[in-house]
């Protein structure tokens, strides 16, 4: 009798919207686009070194290594340490961007499409976190949808969000992000981002996300986490005006 | 023939290299920077080499070192650098520069700097008139680092501004002051800048002997997620410009010593508006214009014009000496050599950011003439390299700030890399 009960409650958490209430769905919708985040970005202050490998034709055509530095309310920053691109530098707080350029030694404001060109998408290396970016809300839950994953239609909340919209797909019960549609705002299908997931320092995180280019077909780009640690990084680094100090320098 | 002095300057390289390995971050970018030139056998102020060389093909090589030493605290920065000029005639020059080094020292929210630092806040691509410490030619093709000026430092950041108070150039001796160009002059400058939702916004005082005092405004506005509009504006007590001291008079045109003295104006203005536009398919509009006090009226150029063409009928009638002509049109040829050749500027300048390479088409136009400056290139990456290969052509009628110029095209190439 008690495990009947056990297995009824088990299965009302983890099917909570056969006939969901509306706002009810959007908040657990949300909160699992909270959860999935959670295996990327593991502290609210951190560190993560990445390495972005970008494929053409199954042949590694170029490689990047970033440092990003991450503060709560949206604040970010990008370091390239890549010797080529040495010192350059993208400050994102919020929906506001700036460049450093390690010859022009001053910060450049950048609008949000400028933050798209470049060697990479920033905002694909430097964001984390989609639940502060976006509104979640089922299109299938996974008892009902074919793949057997909770499919999820996360609409853009800021205009400064890389992506208009995303379509992403997460095991249920662990969340675990699996794979995502990214849209731009034209309806385009920009990338397609799949995700590998193992376990360091005893919980399981991404380690990879590899986005397939939706326009150019034969063109891939890995994002490699290699390490992923708690850091808090003075305020002052997220000053736009002190992008400018020390240019080449690595955040000791 | 690698000389002496090139040993010495790889030499301080290497130990600096080394030593910054034991201790901290560095890096070395190598720039080599071919050139070729094109003259114009047209222009008034054509005359033989031996009054203006005018080599054919050059060619720069720049080793950079860049590092430092960073605690919590403290940071002690250098830029380095050797640039070794070759050229068709078979010269060769090799200069040691110190372009950075500097010791600042962080409290808090305080920093306190000391030592050759570059300091440029400009906002603008094509002119920046708020780069009052000191201003990198905007339109030139070498990517070489620039020297940064000596300076005492205070500077103040909170949340999303800062203050600064910079004493530039100190304890210069003033006696000296007419030789000295705006930014060699010993200053004292108070800025502010500050970032908002959708702009940044900047805002400077600078005084010294010659200017008096400078006062800078400018920002950027974010208008939409594809375009900004940015703007800045110099108002100058006094300035100077160099003038040619046989310039509207028709006695004489000829002298035995350079003829350029110092003129002061008061009340200059410099001020550039400007719109950014980027598309998502990756290409880059850049519009600007731009108002500059500092560089001649049209009156002027005409003025020196007819004075060139006075001193080139004296050269036809036999008149005058041949020697004595041509050394006081390369004399007046001088006052292009300047970075700022007309009043009314308006640039144009379009780039798309392919995956492995970007191509540029950058057209600069004097309003008041009509002349410009046009520059195609195409920069390409490949690993740890990046080569741009451009050619510049300048257009006009001879008696054009950019179409009376010498030069009529440069080709080059760039090749860098930073390890």
């Amino acid at each position: 009798m008690y495990k009947l009960i056990f297995l009824l409650t088990l299965l009302a958490s983890t099917v909570p919207h056969a006939n969901p209430d509306t706002n009810a769905a959007a908040e657990n919708a949300d909160s699992l686009v909270k959860a999935a985040d959670e295996y990327r970005q593991t502290a609210d202050e951190i560190i993560v070194s990445t390495v972005v490998k970008r494929y053409k034709h199954n042949t590694l055509n170029r490689e990047r290594r970033y440092d990003v530095y991450i503060k709560p309310d949206r604040k970010s920053l990008v370091i390239s340490k890549t010797p080529s691109e040495k010192g350059q530098k993208v400050l994102m707080l919020d929906d506001q961007f700036w460049l450093l350029l390690p010859k022009t030694k001053r910060p450049i404001r950048i609008t949000p499409m400028q933050k798209l060109m470049g060697e990479a998408s920033i905002g694909d290396v430097a964001t984390l976190k989609w639940h502060e970016d976006y509104t979640a809300e089922y299109t299938s839950t996974y008892d009902k949808s074919k793949s057997g994953n909770n499919e999820l239609l996360l609409k853009a909340k800021r205009k400064g969000a890389t992506y208009s919209e995303i379509a992403l797909s997460l095991a249920p019960k662990t969340n675990v992000p699996l794979y995502a549609a990214l849209f731009l705002a034209s309806g385009k299908l920009a990338k397609t981002a799949y995700f590998e997931i193992t376990t360091k320092n005893g919980r399981e995180q991404v380690s990879k996300m590899i986005l397939k280019d939706g326009i150019n077909k034969n063109q891939r780009t890995e994002i490699e986490y290699i390490e992923n640690k708690p850091y808090s990084l003075h305020y002052k680094y997220f000053n736009p005006a002190y992008l400018a100090r020390n240019p080449s320098l690595a955040i000791q | 023939m690698i000389d002496l002095k090139t040993v010495v300057c790889i030499m301080v390289l290497g130990i600096l290299m080394f030593s910054a390995k034991a201790y901290a971050d560095y890096s070395v970018s190598l720039l080599l920077n071919p050139q070729y030139y094109s003259y114009s056998p047209d222009t008034l102020f054509d005359v033989p080499d031996s009054s203006i060389e005018k080599p054919k093909l050059t060619s720069e090589q720049t080793i950079e070192l860049t590092g430092g030493i960073q605690t919590s605290s403290t940071t002690y920065y250098y830029l380095l650098s050797t640039i070794n000029q070759l050229s068709d005639d078979g010269s060769s020059d090799t200069e040691f520069n110190v372009n950075a080094l500097f010791l600042s020292h962080g409290l808090n929210s305080w920093e306190l700097t000391l030592g050759r630092r570059i300091s440029t806040w400009g906002i603008g691509y094509g002119f920046r008139p708020l780069d009052v410490v000191q201003q990198h030619d905007q339109q030139t093709t070498s990517l070489q680092s620039i020297t940064g000026k000596n300076q005492f430092a205070l500077e103040y950041f909170s949340d999303m501004s800062s203050w600064s108070l910079l004493w530039v150039n100190p304890l210069q001796n003033k006696d000296s002051d007419d030789n000295k160009s705006n930014h060699q002059l010993e200053s004292v400058v108070a800025r502010y800048a500050t970032s908002r939702e959708n702009q940044d916004l900047h805002a400077l005082l600078r005084y010294n002997n010659e200017n008096k005092v400078q006062l800078g405004l400018g920002g950027i506005q974010i208008l939409t997620d594809a375009i900004s509009a940015h703007g800045s504006l110099l108002l100058s007590q006094r300035y100077q410009k160099q003038i040619h001291s046989l310039t509207g008079q028709n006695e004489n045109f000829l002298t035995t010593r350079n003829p350029f003295i110092t003129k002061r104006y008061n009340n200059g203005l410099q001020s550039l508006i400007g719109l950014n536009w980027s598309l998502l398919s990756k290409h880059n509009i850049i519009m600007e214009y731009w108002y500059n006090d500092m560089a001649y009226t049209r009156q002027q150029w005409n003025a020196l014009f007819e004075l060139t063409k006075a001193q080139r009928a004296l050269l036809n009638q036999g008149l005058a000496p041949a020697a004595s002509v041509h050394d006081n049109i390369a004399w007046s040829a001088s006052a292009l050599q300047t970075q700022s050749l007309a009043q009314h500027n308006m640039m144009f300048r379009w780039s798309y950011d392919a995956a492995d390479w970007t191509p540029t088409v950058n057209t600069l136009m004097s309003i008041d003439d009509g002349s410009s400056i046009t520059t195609l290139s195409a920069i390409r990456r490949y690993h740890l390299f990046k080569f741009e290969a451009g050619l510049r052509t300048f257009s006009g009628h001879n008696d054009t700030v950019y179409g009376g110029l010498l030069l009529k095209k440069i080709m080059y190439l760039t090749l860098s890399s930073e390890f």
